[in-house]
């Protein structure tokens, strides 16, 4: 027979062992599981409020996607003097970049030249740009013109990037609806998916003039494997968002969507892609369409961006 | 309820320029913070002022006097005003400028600039940062608010914001942080439209007076009573 002390030592000791054991099976979130930010953080959607529902119609099979993906933790470079100096020498500048007045902190790297300025982020993102003017080209380049003259400048620069896997032209800036440059967009893929936004935009104007470029390549290294949401889970949460009458609040966005005053949406392209957001590339389902609205006069391309995170587990 | 005026005055003084920011009071936090910082970067920037910096602004300080408004002392006595907030469908294809719980205002009823109705006013720039208030259906309504205004600077589409882009803009404007000081236009499209994965698919949208202003106003630099004519222009960024 068992004593009763001897007992309660038994039990104490089995149920000690199996929170020994279940730790060691099921640790706890480590600091990496614990720290990854919501993938919309310090973002917003500004949205519109009292707006129609969207009949939203799906014309396009669902795409097949993996249950987990890597997410990716972006490595920013150390963008100080140096290398603001030697990407300037690299594009061209020559000279100091514009100072700081007194007292301010430096949020960017701006060099001047006689036609352009070049600007490069301590993210290590660039912009170049020439002053606008608005005086109509007496004639564009062809599409296919744009892009020959834009891999063209990209590749005498070095800027050229071996991750593209796509390119896209369309008017860049325009004027009561005339073209005054013509936008050439070379995406770029991670780990086999679009890195949505990121790549690099050249502008083409008159002559072949390089206008505008807007390059965002951030290098970056495996971090951990999420599960996904399915696309079906997904494409619930895009009908909610474009059926509530408020925007929603800035706080866990789960959508992000480029209109939301129209009457129906036509899905015609479902694809998962990354997107680079504090400090991450983190996965979101993209939904492109055509969204009609009987007011306006043209059908417009929607974009719809879903965090395609399983948070839940 | 957070109002800072700073000038109670309504003197024009020569070369002294106000600004006015006005954020929807259904934003809050790192928002406010941004919204504040625009206004002190403006502020530091030689001749201008800090007019109004408000949380909770309302409609009728962009409204016209004859329609109930008072702009002729707040937007209309700024020669810069914003307001950034949620925009309102006002239904057959109209984007009004929202103001959260405290209402919104259609383009009927706002005239800024010296040609309004009232024959007063002082605004040259309007930046609106909502959504869609210049898509294709609204923005010819909206043209009729160019009394004397050189530009509204908006969006076609549903904006994507960071809760820094307001400091951005207003560097940009006034060549502060290494930046180096840009036209209006420039500035804006700058700041709202990146390749960056954030501002990719944002659709900036300005009404302009004309070319002239367009392509040459800058902070510190534009003519305060630009010719006003039935013609206006409207540039896109990306097309």
């Amino acid at each position: 027979m068992v004593k009763p002390k001897s007992l309660a030592i038994l039990i104490s000791a089995v149920v000690i062992a199996s929170i020994l054991a279940f730790s060691i099976l099921s640790p706890t979130p480590t600091e990496k599981e614990r720290s990854l930010p919501p993938v919309f953080k310090g973002i917003y959607q500004l949205g519109i409020v009292n707006a129609s529902p969207v009949t939203v119609v799906v014309d396009c099979l669902l795409p097949e996607v993996p249950t987990e993906v890597t997410i990716y933790r972006v490595l920013e470079p150390k963008v100080d003097d140096v290398y603001a100096a030697n990407m300037a020498q690299q594009l061209g500048f020559e000279g100091e970049p514009v100072p700081l007045n007194p007292g301010e902190t430096r949020e960017i790297y701006t060099y001047i030249n006689e036609t352009h300025r070049l600007e490069i982020r301590l993210d290590g993102s660039i912009l170049l740009a020439k002053d606008t003017d608005l005086q109509l080209p007496r004639s564009l380049p062809s599409e296919q013109d744009c892009i020959a003259i834009a891999e063209r400048w990209l590749t005498a620069h070095e800027l050229y990037s071996e991750n593209v896997v796509e390119m896209e032209t369309k008017p860049y800036l325009m004027v009561d609806g005339n073209p005054l440059t013509i936008g050439v967009t070379f995406k770029v893929a991670i780990g086999g998916y679009e890195a949505h936004g990121l790549g690099i935009l050249v502008a083409v104007g008159e002559s072949g003039e390089i206008v505008t470029v807007s390059m965002s390549l951030p290098q970056s290294e495996a971090y951990r494997s999420v599960k996904l949401k399915t696309v079906d889970a997904a494409l619930g949460i895009l009908k909610y968002y474009l059926t509530t009458p408020s925007p929603p609040p800035p706080e866990n966005l789960e959508c992000i969507i480029n209109m939301r005053a129209f009457t129906r949406l036509t899905v015609q392209n479902i694809t998962l892609q990354y997107f680079n957001n504090a400090g991450y590339l983190q996965p979101v389902y993209v939904f492109e369409g055509e969204a009609y609205d009987q007011y306006s006069p043209n059908v417009e391309s929607f974009v719809g961006m879903v965090d395609a995170v399983d948070r839940t587990v | 309820m957070t109002i800072i005026l700073c000038s109670t005055f309504r003197i024009s003084l020569a070369y002294a320029w106000y600004e006015g920011v006005g954020l929807a009071i259904d934003f809050g936090g790192d928002w406010w913070t941004d919204a504040q910082g625009f206004a002190n970067i403006i502020d530091n920037h030689p001749s201008w002022n800090k007019y109004f910096v408000s949380n909770s602004p309302l409609p009728a300080w962009w409204r016209e006097e004859s329609y109930g408004g008072i702009d002729n002392s707040v937007a209309d006595y700024t020669q810069l005003s914003l307001m950034q907030g949620h925009s309102v469908d006002l239904g057959g294809g109209l984007i009004g400028v929202g103001f959260g719980p405290l209402g919104y205002t259609g383009p009927n009823a706002v005239r800024l600039g010296y040609v309004s109705p009232d024959n007063y006013g002082y605004a040259i720039w309007w930046f609106i940062v909502e959504c869609s208030v210049f898509k294709d259906s609204s923005y010819p309504s909206w043209l009729y608010t160019l009394t004397g205004v050189h530009m509204l600077l908006g969006f076609k589409n549903d904006a994507v914001i960071c809760s820094t882009d307001l400091r951005e803009l207003a560097n940009r404007l006034t060549g502060s942080g290494g930046y180096s000081k840009e036209t209006v236009q420039n500035a804006f499209f700058h700041t709202y439209v990146a390749q960056d994965g954030i501002h990719n698919n944002n659709i900036a949208r300005i009404l302009a007076e004309n070319t002239d202003v367009a392509n040459n106003d800058k902070i510190d630099s534009f003519n305060s009573q630009t010719p006003v004519d039935a013609t206006k222009i409207i540039i896109t960024c990306p097309g």
